[in-house]
């Protein structure tokens, strides 16, 4: 184990590192990297088209405080996975080897994102810029990244901030005695709070004004963007203790789903007034290219998937079951349900939020309404409002997501019953499946919500819930699976799976897990 | 007379002018269940020349055989039609009426954009009580034009004469005339703006079911038709009319189904570019108007991989709706045919620089566009009703029959192939209303048969339902393999340039 970590950890460091100092470009070549198109033009196995170059092979060290390779050194933060040691030791072993992040950049090698770049002719997706900006740390840099960099994936400067300035200090015994002001001037990142976490996660997760999954994306093959920050966390490979971090706290795991909430809501307004305000300033309302962050309105990842991407049968024409529909307007999709709905329920399910959420609530309702008839119309006016209100949104929930973050303690006041009042007092926004998911993660967020458990790899933090709460979830979870080969809820049924809500086991008993 | 004045533009399109203009109502009826936008607004068109006389003044003749000419009584046949008891779609007491009522806010009955396909225009005098041979839905001077005009003519030996144009100019539309046809059914059947006739997305989402991919000749036969052919009727009246250089009837089998086809790709076209025009002439109707697009470019259940993604966006941006497509196989065997205007998706190949520079396309450009695109489907059409009705015909009808198979060999959705299908079908003298019909399989995986007219309604699945049913489970792969079994079969037609029989009528 000990021995492949290292290999591993050499393999990594290595990569491409052919040795030889090449300061010009030169083309790929296929007879040294599989996917790399071959002379004529033909896609390899592995996929790609279009000859290519790139930018030399000596690492530029300014680029490098972004990536891995400095600081993944085996005496630093590379060092083996073993039980006497400091977990800051080996933070890079278990990124490397467990976190997905490090795989970002291997993606856009895969069949399936060659297959996206073909489509919307781009280029090889490990070279185009809508892809990078997310899949690499390119978005980040100051100058083009070597590929060395990019191959680190989503690596140590995403969310610990560019090094350049604190590499070297941070080592230094000074380093304790600065303050968060002091340390964020060198450009290091204090991730001492939920909100500065989630404020990492969301430019790629949701998307910001230089990175977007927008439907172009993903009619091409991307999978939708859904974010909901506790249950990735509960997901998550931990490259750190848990013991000296917020993650210790008593609120800790109610603290992750409420924050995390706010703060979502608050990057999907931001995302949503970007692209309205794109769009009124773009007066020719053209797109020069796909994957061109040029005005494009109605933006279908705005809303909700389902309402459109469900075969129409004849039971589609049963005729309006006017107290049934998802919106006002009949045709009309619902705008984002997925994170309405977690708003709603953070709103509903945490004590004492009522006042903070107000503002949010009605900044939602207000778009919803906009959005509700017309929700393809993309006049100036009409964007200037609809970019308005989302900026009204966004200061909303940050407002929001600060008050909850200078609580000392956040108490979740989730349960089934709560779930389905809030459900009876917005029948028509509950029937999506959106909304049905966040219900499960709520009911999760509700048992994880003390400090998080010791461990720095995923442990199935539910292993104390009773098993039959588990087994209640865990049959909401099956009648949310999409089919197999499927990409969306077929045999979805919203009625069926609320009252199954209804009756998950409630407040979970402890006792020995099974 | 003056051809239909559209909303902006005043640009009468080269079909022929419908003799009378409808004055559509914007009345919207009923308590508002919420604050709904006016799914039509008044639409001002110069007041008709003609004024009707009345479905009961028309039966008086026509329930009994006319002399030689008209040789059947019109309403043994017209009474079993569907068009006759259209205007129960407006009942409160049908419940999918009433749910969409609901739904939208609205009462049918006094909704301009229900009642302007479901029934007869505003101005003809309503049917007070029906009786075996006077139905209350769409009436005779619908289709065939108010006949203030032509009531006394008509009854004329000469009038059987005269020209398209004579007629059209005492107010009847020449429905003989496959141009003529075409336009007055499309314009239900896939809408027209000027005369109000639209369902908006908004109406399909309350629930009205969804238009069929329409086929002129195949539609004709399914409604039970109440007309003759020229040539199914008495020899000496053939004669006699071939001697007058009869000349609409000229359209042979074969040109009617090739007009129409093209008809109706122009019909889809011509409906956008009316519909941005009045958009743009400040319409109170939504750009862009969902019900235009494809319904299955967004109703498709999401599977990955898919044999969307594999079979490619024919240069839109994936994710990108397109305009209905379903008229576009069929139309590509007639311009093919008629050698003029290319190849469809280049003839539309325009439409997709507009609609990959933002969804749904902009206004602007897809007015311009399909002004330009409805001039190259007239030259088309012109060409095909050029077609001399000699020899030549039968070579053509070879031709088509090939080209029919070999483009269903290949063909990607559900109505497509059912027009290919359709079109195929009528090639072999098959009707659409004879369940014995040749085209065995390709009849029962694309449901080509419509229900016999005088099925019990009660007891009768809908068309519409059987479509849908058929279309979610239709295997492609299978349709393509009975197309190419087809190709074999395509050197001999059944010989003859039209079917002889007449489709059957009556219980």
């Amino acid at each position: 184990m000990r021995r492949s970590v290292l290999l591993l950890v050499a393999g990594l460091t290595a990569w491409e590192a052919g040795g030889t100092a090449q300061a010009q470009s030169q083309p790929c070549r296929s007879d040294v990297c599989p996917q790399v198109i071959s002379a004529d033009g033909q896609a390899t196995a592995d996929g790609g088209i279009g000859q290519g170059t790139y930018a030399g092979m000596v690492p530029d060290a300014a680029a490098t405080a972004l990536g891995a390779s400095s600081c993944g050194t085996t005496a630093c933060h590379g060092g083996p996975q073993a039980g006497n040691r400091d977990v800051l030791s080996f933070a890079f072993t278990i990124w490397a080897k467990d976190d997905p992040h490090a795989g970002a950049y291997e993606t856009l090698h895969q069949p399936r994102s060659q297959r996206m770049a073909n489509l919307l002719g781009i280029g090889p997706a490990h070279r185009a810029e809508a892809c990078l900006a997310c899949h690499s740390m390119q978005a980040e840099a100051r100058q083009t990244l070597p590929r060395e960099v990019l191959a680190d994936g989503v690596a140590c400067g995403s969310c610990h901030g560019d090094a350049t300035l604190w590499r070297e200090a941070h080592t230094l015994p000074s380093w304790k005695t600065l303050s968060v002001e002091e340390r964020g001037a060198l450009g290091y990142r204090d991730l001492a709070d939920v909100s500065a976490r989630v404020r990492n996660c969301v430019p790629c997760h949701v998307g910001d004004e230089s990175r977007e999954v927008d439907h172009d994306l993903i009619a091409a093959g991307h999978p939708r963007l859904a974010f909901e920050f506790s249950a990735y966390q509960r997901l998550w490979a931990r490259h750190w203790s848990p013991t000296r971090t917020v993650e210790s706290r008593a609120d800790f795991g109610a603290r992750a789903w409420a924050v995390g909430q706010a703060e979502t809501v608050r990057a999907v307004a931001a995302l949503l007034a970007v692209r309205a305000e794109r769009t009124a300033r773009d007066a020719e309302e053209r797109r020069s290219a796909p994957g061109d962050p040029a005005a494009v309105w109605p933006e279908f990842a705005e809303f909700d998937c389902y309402a459109c991407h469900r075969s129409l049968g004849p039971r589609s024409f049963v005729g309006g079951r006017a107290e049934e529909w998802r919106n006002p307007v009949p045709g009309s999709p619902a705008w984002q349900p997925w994170q309405t709905s977690g708003a709603w329920l953070t709103s509903g399910g945490t004590a004492g939020t009522a006042p903070d959420f107000a503002a949010v609530e009605r900044a939602i309702d207000t778009l919803k309404s906009v959005l509700a008839a017309r929700w393809a119309a993309a006049d100036p006016q009409r964007m200037a409002t609809l970019a308005t209100e989302a900026r009204a949104l966004e200061a909303a929930a940050a407002t929001a997501a600060a008050a909850l973050e200078s609580r000392d303690h956040i108490e979740l006041s989730v349960s089934p019953e709560r779930i389905d009042g809030l459900v009876t007092a917005r029948p028509p926004e509950w029937r999506t499946w959106d909304s049905a998911v966040q219900r499960v993660l709520a009911l999760e967020a509700a048992l994880a919500a003390g400090p998080a458990p010791l461990g720095t790899w995923p442990t199935g933090t539910l292993s104390t819930v009773p098993s039959e709460t588990r087994q209640a979830l865990d049959a909401l979870r099956d009648g949310l699976r999409f089919p197999a080969g499927r990409d969306g809820p077929l045999g979805f049924d919203p009625v069926r799976f609320r009252s199954l809500g209804r009756e998950v086991p409630w407040p979970p008993v402890v006792r020995p897990a099974d | 007379m003056t051809g239909m004045v559209i909303a902006r533009g005043s640009r009468p399109h080269d079909a022929p002018a419908w003799a009378a203009a409808l004055v559509a109502l914007a009345v919207m009826g009923g308590g508002a269940a919420r604050a709904a936008e006016p799914v039509i607004e008044a639409v001002q068109l110069p007041a008709p020349a003609f004024s009707f006389k009345g479905t009961t003044l028309c039966t008086r003749c026509h329930r009994s055989p006319q002399g030689d000419w008209c040789d059947e009584a019109t309403t043994a046949a017209w009474r079993y039609d569907a068009h006759a008891r259209s205007h129960l779609a407006l009942s409160s007491e049908n419940p999918r009426t009433r749910a969409i009522e609901r739904t939208l806010g609205i009462t049918a009955a006094r909704t301009a954009a229900c009642v302007a396909c479901h029934t007869r225009p505003v101005e003809e005098p309503p049917v007070e009580e029906e009786d075996e041979f006077v139905h209350a839905g769409i009436s005779c001077e619908t289709c065939h034009g108010p006949g203030s005009g032509y009531f006394e003519p008509h009854m004329e030996k000469a009038w059987r004469f005269l020209t398209s144009a004579e007629k059209e100019s005492l107010g009847m539309r020449d429905l003989r005339n496959p141009l003529t046809k075409a336009a007055n059914c499309l314009s239900c059947h896939l809408g027209e703006v000027a005369s109000g006739r639209v369902i908006s997305h908004e109406m399909y989402a309350a629930g009205h079911p969804p238009l069929p991919a329409f086929e002129m000749e195949a539609f004709s036969e399914g409604m039970g038709r109440h007309w003759k052919r020229v040539w199914e009727k008495a020899p000496r009246v053939q004669a006699a009319a071939v001697e007058a250089g009869y000349a609409t009837e000229g359209a042979s089998e074969l040109t009617r189904t090739l007009i129409g086809a093209v008809a109706t790709l122009r019909a889809s076209v011509a409906l956008i570019e009316s519909y941005a025009a009045a958009h743009a002439a400040g319409d109170a109707r939504p750009w862009p108007e969902l019900a235009l697009y494809d319904c299955q470019a967004c109703h498709h259940d999401l599977a990955v991989p898919s044999w969307r993604q594999e079979a490619g966006y024919g240069g839109l941006v994936p994710g990108r709706p397109s305009f209905v497509r379903w008229p576009r196989a069929l139309a590509n065997v007639a311009l093919a045919e008629a050698g003029v205007g290319g190849d469809v998706d280049a003839l539309l190949a325009p439409y997709v620089v507009l609609l990959n520079r933002r969804p749904f396309g902009d206004r602007a450009g897809l007015e311009d566009l399909s002004h330009e695109t409805l001039g190259s489907l007239d030259a088309a059409i012109a060409v095909i009703a050029g077609w001399p009705r000699d020899a030549s015909l039968a070579r053509r009808e070879a031709d088509v029959t090939r080209r029919l198979a070999t483009a269903g060999a290949r063909v990607g959705d559900f109505e497509s192939a059912r027009l290919l299908a359709w079109a195929l079908a009528a090639r072999r003298g098959d009707t659409t209303t004879d369940a014995s019909a040749r085209s065995g399989d390709l009849a029962r995986l694309l449901a080509l048969t419509f229900p016999p007219p005088h099925a019990d309604p009660s007891v009768t699945t809908p068309f519409w339902i059987t479509s849908l049913e058929t279309a979610a489970t239709a295997d492609i792969a299978a349709v393509r393999a009975a197309f190419g079994a087809a190709i074999e079969n395509a050197a001999a037609p059944a010989g003859k340039a039209e079917p002889i029989r007449s489709p059957p009528r009556g219980p």
